[in-house]
């Protein structure tokens, strides 16, 4: 998996790369945990290029959540394949994240 | 694909990725509708990782086998881990956990996209998954 990071304004957008999996979930919990420590509060998770997430990968998403709201942040996805959403659905996990189509409609919701 | 095809993995941390990347060729090869794929590959993802996470970690020996077959529009796997594994009927199926909650959902994600399940406990410390999905006759890939 691979992340690449950038600022919108007060904004930090991670692109994430690859599977989101066992193997991966706790390098993107590493990089959002440094991203809340010392960039911004205000995430936005760009799942794009995410071709395969697991239970291991919606594990670390809501690991990160609960860190950004304990750290009164808000986190956002955007950009889900649809076999990637309908994990989220299964799970019942799309109620519980904000979930954008794009970038765009995530950042103007802040 | 060889009928079946049976593959043994070293239970180790190193042969997750690998395990992942074959799943994937797998699942690609059966069919070319690419949301049944990705149920596939997620499935054979759960099952493994269930295997790794709970099986014997302890022993450089143990492993976790593999084995498909895809026959008669049925993709089949079982996935056979040392470890105690668990009683089905002790799962809430119908809960998941709460949002707050890591961990709990591979299991019941996988119940959800197979046409059938079973938990087997073959022995004191052999455990079996067994995942069952139909694959529409339109959509098979033949090679």
């Amino acid at each position: 998996m691979d992340i690449q990071k950038r600022m919108e304004g007060d904004i930090t957008i991670l692109n994430i790369e690859g599977r989101l999996d066992l193997s991966s979930a706790s390098s993107l919990k590493d990089a959002s945990k440094q991203v809340l420590e010392s960039e911004s509060k205000k995430m936005i998770l760009n799942l794009n290029k995410v071709d395969f997430i697991n239970s291991s990968g919606l594990g670390a998403l809501v690991s990160i959540l609960k860190e950004v709201r304990s750290s009164r942040g808000s986190m956002k996805l955007t950009n889900l394949a649809p076999y990637v959403k309908e994990i989220f659905d299964i799970t019942q996990l799309a109620n519980i994240f904000e979930i954008f189509p794009d970038e765009k409609q995530a950042l103007s919701s802040y | 694909m060889t009928c079946p095809l049976k593959i043994y993995f070293p239970a180790r941390w190193e042969y997750l990725k690998i395990a992942e990347d074959i799943f994937s060729v797998i699942a690609n090869n059966v069919t070319s509708d690419r949301q049944k794929a990705y149920n596939i590959m997620t499935v054979l993802s759960e099952a493994y990782n269930n295997a790794y996470l709970y099986g014997n970690k302890d022993s450089l020996d143990a492993q976790i086998v593999f084995e498909t077959c895809f026959k008669n529009n049925k993709f089949t796997a079982s996935i056979i881990n040392e470890g105690t594994g668990f009683d089905d009927k002790n799962i809430s199926w119908n809960e998941y956990p709460s949002a707050d909650v890591e961990s709990g959902r591979g299991l019941k994600i996988i119940k959800q996209l197979c046409d059938k399940v079973e938990f087997r406990k073959i022995s004191n410390n052999i455990f079996e998954v067994f995942v069952e999905i139909e694959i529409d006759e339109n959509k098979i890939v033949r090679s």
